[in-house]
């Protein structure tokens, strides 16, 4: 029983995987949105 | 469930996102009554003149108050009807002073047409049977082009006008 805790373990050290890059990237994409959002919303301001 | 403590940020940041997008366009709608151009108001395509905007005589620029115009057009392939000059010749340019605004009135004779006056907000779909309108303030001097943006025959690129802002 200890044993198969033990390889229970596994999950948990993928959940601490390093998402640094992931993470990077999708805060990227997420800014690119709002800041082609923010662009469109200019142009119609200031035509 | 367990989340990373970056899976958490980016979830939080797309939700919030979603949330604060929605209001906007909630904002923009009730608040703002944004609507389509085009909207309840209908009219018979095959007897324009019978509505009062679009009269021969009404048709054109007028000034409605200080720095307050009305612009009643109709549409139809593959030309503007923006009324006559003295001269009695088809005027093509709508000359409009900085800073006033504006209220395009258009409807269409025939099939579906586009009036954008390019630089500007103005742009619309102009459909058979409907009145369309769009309210602008002119803010920026210089010379638009009227363009057709929908496709509607072999002369659609001949559909053109200007407006001038000085």
């Amino acid at each position: 029983m200890t044993k198969k805790h033990a390889s229970n373990d596994g999950p948990t050290t993928e959940a601490s995987s390093d998402l640094k890059g992931t993470f990077i990237m999708v805060m990227i994409l997420g800014l690119l949105m709002v800041g082609s959002w923010f662009g469109a919303y200019w142009l119609f301001i200031s035509r | 469930m367990h989340l990373h403590k970056y899976e958490k940020v980016w979830l939080t940041f797309g939700m919030a996102s979603l949330v604060i997008f929605l209001l906007v366009i909630g904002f923009a709608a009730f608040w703002k009554g944004t609507h389509p151009q085009s909207h309840l108001e209908t009219i018979d395509q095959n007897n324009v003149e019978a509505h009062d905007s679009f009269k021969p005589e009404n048709l054109g620029l007028t000034e409605v108050a200080d720095g307050k115009y009305k612009v009643n057009m109709v549409a139809s392939a593959f030309n503007y009807d923006f009324g006559v000059d003295k001269d009695e010749k088809p005027v093509k340019t709508i000359r409009v002073p900085q800073g006033s605004t504006v209220l395009f009135t258009i409807t269409s004779k025939d099939v579906v047409h586009g009036f954008q006056v390019a630089g500007t907000n103005v742009n619309m779909m102009v459909e058979p049977g409907h009145i369309s309108r769009y309210e602008a303030v002119m803010k920026n001097k210089g010379e638009f082009t009227i363009v057709c943006n929908e496709y509607c025959g072999i002369g659609h690129h001949q559909m053109f006008g200007k407006v001038e802002v000085y």
